[in-house]
């Protein structure tokens, strides 16, 4: 942790009936992405940051400095709205050369900043019209600049991309992580959209109902979520809700709607019930070929009926086995997403299948899974 | 949680409105109140004399039968403006708004020039019939009034409904008729109730404009048969010098008025989030070309609207410019009114002195009513919760109370000081700045609402401080609604009578004021040429306002 890390210590508060407690450092120099679902807190907690809420308890730590109390205008903070926020009444080069204005530099000098931002952002050749005249993305760009020209220890981007179409959004995603790492300035980008997140992140924070439920990584959330709501928010995840679990010597058996899996005691804590089997569509492979075999029939079942006759595998590192009926095949133009299900109610499976003609539904399938892509996650760790 | 805008400043700048309240407003208030408290066995005795109640009776009776006539005028203009495409419309809805600024005494004055005993509808009447033929008598009578009430008001009906109707979504509609609905069941279900909300307001408006009316009574009503309680507080206060009967009677005036404006609140605030829609959707709905049989009703109903609100107008510019040499001679083209206004001769130097002193008072009342509005509506786009709405219950107050009332209490309060005409004065601008407040607070409210909270937040990242923010940024964006307010405070002063009646000291006149005992004195040429001027005035403000409009919005 450096000392210059944006951190958010015992931060509490309460809005009516939203509540808000966070405990997060996002470290300096990175782009760290804020993802979670609508009113989770994620605008809030940018808020603090910039300093447009105080909190009721906790400290607020940017550039090693206690900056809780100071006004936004004290702050050396960017921010990046949703809804640009330019000021209509100002051409483009005045609206980034405000901040340096107010922040104490004379008029030449601060044009001469705002023309350095806008080259940066690529928008000085337009330096002369009003925000009105503009499209989103050059509003965009110039939202940016206006931020950036303070020259900031901290930018902050509340949804930036949200109004813009697809192609857009792409292209200004590449600009904001070019001029991040040209500046090497230390920014916060809150986001629900879960490809956004992925494709910027250096540090990702997942929040969830006012609380953070994860930080870290992209890859490290991706690959080994520590809870339900991270495995089931971030992508796609298939779940199977646990039966039992019998514990052994070296490992405990778990069992399941699909099948019984077998978890290194070593690596992996036993948990309590409940709890759920979570892992990734592209950890399942189909067992055999049984696509001619599946289709002669519905009730065709290409590996033993009996799951109970699945014997599970001691090691962890061999192959475990499931087994699913179709429920549903989804055509994504080119391939298929197989929805497959159980006996248990609860029990969900997602299957990407390549080629041309699906399986039937209802037909039972035998998968097999790698169990290092297997995650039993306790609900108590639902956030 | 402490939130940005919970900070200092603008709990600040409410000082100035609360205090401008608290002594132009509830301080002469309080004043009539208490009056009327200590007299309050005056009050039974005027309730049990025939006479007032006969005026009660007449204040409701013409309030109600003037909201009714303008509702029923009005709602066809607001279908025509919001749901109907056709030659003219910008037109019907520009002269629309003309009502609205124009001073009572002159719609008085041009009332008398078109539909007067020997008015110009009667010089029609002689021209068709013959001089013969019975005189047409819509003046001096209940159907004067509501007729002079109907053209003032059934404008806010055809624009507050017809915005109403404009802003209606699209998918509403569709949604109704998808899930099986007839056309009329459509416009039933999912129209009206989100067209009541304005209808209400138009209504509630229209009352109470109609049961404070002043100089349409007076001058209209044609003596104590049909006199209102506003007229009578007048009476008694200006003229019989009796405080105890005045105040007593503009008790029950301002108590009746305020209650139904709390009633309306209330019912308003329900009405509305009833119908709160947080749907996503800004497509409206198209407008329609008129079929032949609407173009008919169409400008059936067009034609005599437009002339009613124009030809009292033109009446008073043409009869500024006629004259007759005796009392029975023909009319001629003169310029000799504009000479006696301006000039020399009988009135020398009065009116030109009364022009320059509305100017005066109507520019301080812009500049009072307008600064007071902008710190208040910037509190309120700052600050959240229940001081916002007692604030807003407050500014709204005025609209309850006749400024016959406020000069009054004015009056009771200047019995406590030393006589002064400097005070007095000072009592006139802040009865009609209280006059303008309500106005210019929702104009400038509205225009602060329509920026992102996000713009100010923006501002203070760069580095710049609330005033500073407030001072660059927000009022920048606000400017074209001040403006507006501006205007509409100094044509509001301007053509403001009853509380300048009441209050102005001995040798001060303002053009209403000169206006009006011109055609006490019959001089109805003389009145028609300061009542020019009056019009150039309002319409010299709304032209600069629109070429201001134009240079902001290019």
């Amino acid at each position: 942790m450096s000392s210059k890390d944006l951190i958010f210590q015992d931060i509490r508060l309460q809005r009516g009936a939203f509540s808000l407690h966070v405990n997060a450092t996002f470290p300096h120099g990175k782009l760290t992405v804020i993802l979670g679902p609508s009113g989770c807190g994620k605008t809030t907690l940018l808020d603090l940051a910039a300093g447009f809420v105080q909190p009721d308890e906790g400290i607020v730590c940017s550039a090693g400095l206690d900056v809780t109390h100071l006004a936004p205008e004290k702050r050396r903070v960017g921010v990046v709205f949703q809804d640009h926020a330019l000021f209509p009444h100002m051409s483009v080069q005045d609206n980034v050369a405000f901040g340096p204005r107010m922040r104490g530099l004379g008029k030449q000098e601060a044009r001469k900043r705002a023309r350095k931002y806008l080259e940066l952002t690529r928008m000085d050749a337009l330096s002369h019209r009003r925000p009105a005249t503009l499209s989103g993305g050059e509003r965009q760009r110039v939202a940016l600049a206006r931020a950036l020209a303070i020259e900031p220890d901290l930018l902050l981007l509340d949804e930036p991309f949200s109004a813009l179409d697809a192609a857009l959004r792409r292209e200004l995603r590449g600009e904001v992580l070019r001029i991040q790492k040209e500046t090497g300035i230390t920014a916060v980008l809150v986001t629900h959209d879960q490809e956004e997140a992925l494709a910027m992140a250096d540090h990702l924070a997942l929040m969830r109902g006012g609380e953070m439920v994860q930080m870290g990584p992209p890859q490290e959330l991706w690959e080994n979520p520590t809870n339900l709501f991270t495995a089931t928010f971030l992508g796609r995840a298939s779940q199977l809700q646990v039966k039992n679990i019998d514990v052994q010597e070296k490992c405990f058996l778990v069992e399941t709607g699909a099948g019984i899996l077998s978890f290194n005691a070593v690596t992996q804590a036993c948990p309590n019930l409940p709890a759920t089997v979570v892992f990734r569509p592209e950890a399942l492979t189909l067992w055999e070929n049984p696509m001619e075999d599946f289709r002669r029939s519905t009730d065709n079942i290409c590996a033993p009926r009996n799951s109970s006759s699945i014997s599970p595998k001691t090691s962890t590192q061999a192959p475990l086995l499931l087994q699913a009926k179709v429920r549903e095949c989804i055509y994504h133009g080119g391939s298929w997403t197989i929805k497959l299900g159980t006996s248990h109610a609860g029990d969900e499976m997602e299957w990407d299948y390549q080629g041309a003609l699906p399986p039937q539904v209802g037909c039972s399938l035998i998968f097999q899974v790698r169990p290092e892509s297997l995650h039993l996650l306790p609900h108590e760790a639902l956030v | 949680m402490k939130r940005l805008s919970q900070e200092g400043a603008p709990a600040l700048a409410l000082i100035w409105p609360l205090l401008l309240w608290v002594v132009a407003f509830l301080a002469p208030l309080v004043a009539v109140a208490f009056q009327g408290a200590l007299s309050l066995g005056t009050l039974g005795g005027l309730l049990s004399s025939e006479y007032y109640r006969g005026v009660v009776k007449v204040t409701f009776h013409q309030a109600l039968l003037s909201t009714l006539v303008s509702v029923v005028l009005g709602l066809p203009g607001a279908f025509l403006l919001a749901r109907r495409r056709f030659w003219g419309q910008g037109l019907l809805k520009s002269l629309s708004t003309v009502p609205f600024v124009l001073p009572p005494i002159l719609a008085v004055l041009g009332f008398i020039l078109v539909f007067g005993n020997a008015g110009a509808m009667n010089d029609l009447r002689v021209w068709l019939l013959g001089a013969d033929s019975p005189k047409w008598r819509f003046l001096y009578s209940l159907r004067g009034i509501v007729l002079a009430h109907a053209f003032y008001n059934f404008p806010l009906t055809l624009r507050i409904v017809g915005d109403a109707w404009e802003s209606l979504p699209l998918s509403s509609t569709r949604a109704a008729r998808s899930l099986g609905a007839s056309p009329a069941r459509s416009f039933w279900h999912a129209d009206v109730p989100r067209l009541l909300p304005a209808l209400g307001t138009a209504a509630t408006l229209t009352f109470l404009y109609c049961f404070l009316s002043f100089a349409v009574v007076l001058v209209l009503g044609g003596g104590p048969n049909l006199s209102t309680l506003e007229v009578e507080v007048y009476r008694l206060v200006k003229y019989q010098l009796d405080f105890d009967q005045g105040s007593a009677l503009a008790l029950v005036e301002s108590s009746v008025a305020l209650a139904l404006l709390g009633i309306y609140a209330l019912a308003d605030m329900k009405l509305r989030q009833r119908n709160l829609d947080h749907s996503t959707t800004t497509q409206k709905r198209e407008k329609k070309a008129l079929s032949r049989w609407e173009s008919l009703w169409a400008l059936a109903y067009a034609l005599p609207a437009v002339l009613l609100i124009l030809a009292p107008l033109a009446a008073v510019v043409i009869n500024s410019f006629l004259g007759r040499a005796t009392r029975s001679a023909p009319l001629t083209l003169t310029l000799s009114h504009w000479k006696r206004v301006f000039g020399g001769g009988r009135t020398a130097g009065v009116p030109a002195a009364a022009a320059l002193r509305t100017f005066a008072l109507g520019g301080l009342t812009a500049v009072t009513a307008t600064a007071t509005a902008t710190l208040a509506a910037w509190y309120a786009y700052r600050r959240r919760g229940i001081s916002v709405k007692l604030m807003e219950w407050g500014l709204g107050m005025p609209l309850g109370v006749s400024s016959v009332i406020l000069g009054f209490g004015f009056l009771i309060l200047a019995r406590l000081v030393p006589p002064s005409p400097v005070l007095r004065l000072a009592a006139l601008l802040a009865a009609h700045t209280m006059a303008a407040l309500p106005f210019s607070y929702r104009l400038i409210a509205g225009a602060f609402r329509g920026i992102s909270p996000r713009v100010p937040q923006a501002a203070r990242c760069c580095g710049a401080g609330p005033w500073r923010t407030l001072w660059g940024i927000e009022l920048p964006l606000v400017r074209r609604s001040m403006a507006t307010a501006g205007v509409f405070s100094l044509a509001l002063s301007a053509g403001e009578l009853n509380a300048t009646l009441i209050l102005a000291p001995g040798n001060f006149t303002t053009m209403p004021m000169a206006i009006y005992r011109m055609i006490g004195a019959y001089d109805i040429f003389g009145a028609c040429a300061l009542g020019s001027v009056l019009i150039l005035l309002c319409t010299g403000a709304f032209a600069a306002l629109d070429r201001y409009g134009q240079k902001e919005h290019p």
